[in-house]
This record gives C-alpha cells, structure tokens and sequence, in this order.
C-alpha cells in the first residue's frame, strides 16, 4: 500500500514537473521572441497567392495538354474516337486531382478527430484515383501503341516511340507507385490512432 | 479597395495581431511538440498562423479564444505533410532556437520535449492541454471525445510517461 502511494506520489510529482516545465518553455517564449508582424502578413498574403496559382496551374496544364493531345491526334492520324477518349481521360484527371487536392479541411469548426478523419478520407481518395488511374492508363497506353502501329509506317520509327513510351512509363510508374504506397501507409496510421482515441 | 474596407482591414490586422501576441507562446509551443527541429517549428508556427487568419472571420466567439487558438494549432500540426516544404521556413517569431542547448538553459524544455514527443499525436494534444490545466470538457470538445474517454486516456498516458522515466 506504501509503495502504492508512494508510486502515484512519484507520478504527481513528476507531472508537476512536466507542469512546471511547460510553464517555463511558455515564459521563455514570452521573454525571449518578438513577432515580425510584417513578416507574418507577407507570409499570408503569400499563401493565399500561392493557393489561386495552383488553380490556374490546373487550369493552364489542361488548357494546354489537351490542344496538345488534339495536335498529336491529328499528326498521327489517330482515330477521332481514341483523341475524344484521352481528352475526356485527361479532363477527368485534372478535376478528380483538383477536388481531392483542394478539400478545404475546415479547421475551425472541427475537432482534432474530426480533422483526422476527413484527412483519411482525402487520402482514401487519393489511393482510389491512383488505383482507378493506374489500369486505365496500362489499358490506354496498349490501345495508343495499337493505334501507332497503324498510323506510323516507318518500323524504325515505330520501335523509337514504343522505347521511349516504354522508359517513361516504367520511370513514371515506379514514381507513382512509391507515392501510392507512402499514402497507404499514412492513411493507415492515422486509422490506427483514430481508432485507439476512440477505444 | 475602397477607404472603408482598408479600415476594416486595418482593424482586423490589428485584432489578428493583437491575438497571436497574446497567444503565441501557447502556438509556439504546440508547434514545438511536434516538431524535431527549429526549421520545422517556425514552418509549423507559419502554417498555424495562415489557419488562424484564414478562420479568423468565421470565429464567432462560441469557444474561448484560448479553445480555438488551441485547436487550430493542433489541427494544423496533425495535417502539415512536413515532408513536403512548398516555401522555406520564414522566422516570424524571431529570437529563439528551442533545440540549441549549448548554453544548457533549455535543457528542461529538451527534457519535457523528448518525453511529450514520444507519444503519438493525439496523445500528445490531450497531455498538453492536461498540463495547461484545461478542463476535461473542454479536452473532450478540441480532440473529440467525452470527457470520461479523456479521463481514461490521461490514466493511460500518464502510465506510458512513468513507464518511459522508469526506463532512464
């Protein structure tokens, strides 16, 4: 019973001190710092610029790559249903990363679990885009080389263009995997803690 | 902008400034606790602040401002992919490196640091509101649990602390 007590006193006493030291850390903030208010609003209203950039970047990539996609449609004679199909294929990309990338987790009105759970959510999203994205794109990839071999008589240049799909397509995949896979496992830790606040 | 709405806007900055003055050795703190060195605080302190300007209009006063500053900050800490540094860390709370001990005054705080961070995030979040001697209600309402669930959590976490000191 004695040691009992003196095992709950040991942990009150250690957690005046965390208590104490805490205090500490807040006053040696206090004393020792000042506030560089106009660094502070610089830093905002860069933020805030840098929030409608990337906007416009989503915006000006598919303004771009599907004009693009139409030019290579047309000087490879590809056929007019595979150009509709990779433009709606890339439009809808754009979006899907568009909405998923900017959901507003709205900070003011949730709690931390809340919080966490819309993140895990976002990032469910992300996983299901990539998962989704990625057989579509194999799938689309076998459909254009098809569609280049009929349209590119010139064998040489043929097995270029099929080298360097290749190439990029292993580089691009690996990329995408390893991001995949960090995601998942984010996603994973935060259902974990998610749930051990909840138990 | 018209003159009107740069006085509004001028107040506002002032009532914004005003706010993270008295508040922010709370934030600084926070950031702190989850964070592994100086760059990462002041990239953290940054975020936080951003949050708290982008939800100052929509704070209607329902919570304590200790409340919200408090669970913007923790959000922001539990959301910030630190890996990913869009913008170089900017000081804007200049004039202290909490993780220089070379004069061995902050080696309370590196103490209290290394013991806090060693538990996961939402663990961390219910300590340190404990410590700031906040209600288990009001614990309850920033992470998202009843406050008998925080009662139970703070029992657990305070075992993990003993266990941990027991280990040195």
């Amino acid at each position: 019973m004695e040691n009992n007590f003196n095992h709950i006193n040991d942990n009150n006493e250690e957690l005046a001190l965390m208590r104490q030291q805490l205090n500490e850390l807040k006053s040696h903030i206090d004393r020792t710092t000042t506030l560089n208010e106009g660094l502070m609003f610089e830093s905002i209203k860069n933020k805030m610029r840098s929030v409608h950039c990337s906007i416009y970047r989503v915006i000006a990539l598919g303004c771009v790559a599907i004009p693009l996609w139409v030019g290579i449609g047309f000087y490879w004679n590809l056929p007019w249903y595979f150009t509709a199909f990779t433009i709606v294929m890339l439009t809808a990309s754009f979006t899907a990363d568009y909405i998923i990338n900017h959901m507003d987790i709205n900070t003011m009105d949730c709690n931390m679990a809340e919080t966490a759970q819309r993140l895990v959510k976002m990032k469910r999203h992300r996983n299901i885009q990539i998962s989704v994205a990625f057989p579509i794109l194999i799938l689309w990839l076998a459909w254009f080389f098809w569609e280049l071999s009929k349209s590119i008589p010139n064998d040489t240049e043929f097995k270029a263009m099929i080298i360097g799909c290749v190439v990029g397509g292993v580089i691009g995949a690996a990329v995408g995997l390893s991001i995949f896979f960090k995601l998942q496992r984010a996603n994973d830790e935060m259902i974990a803690q998610i749930k051990d606040l909840n138990s | 902008m018209g003159r009107n709405e740069k006085r509004t806007m001028n107040e506002k900055e002032s009532q914004f400034t005003q706010i993270v003055r008295e508040h922010k050795s709370t934030i600084y703190s926070v950031c702190y606790m989850f964070s592994s060195d100086q760059d990462e605080v002041n990239d953290l302190f940054q975020e936080v602040l951003i949050k708290l300007w982008q939800g100052f209009d929509k704070f209607e006063g329902r919570s304590a401002m200790r409340t919200w500053v408090y669970r913007v900050s923790l959000n922001t800490c539990i959301s910030i992919d630190r890996k990913k540094k869009s913008r170089p860390a900017t000081t804007i709370l200049d004039g202290v490196d909490l993780f220089d001990d070379s004069g061995g005054e902050n080696h309370q705080l590196a103490m209290l640091h290394s013991r806090i961070t060693q538990l996961p995030p939402f663990d961390r979040a219910i300590v340190l509101l404990w410590l700031e001697n906040i209600s288990y209600e009001e614990i309850g309402a920033i992470v998202g649990i009843s406050p008998q669930n925080v009662s139970v959590k703070l029992f657990r976490i305070k075992e993990r602390l003993k266990g941990l000191s027991a280990k040195k």
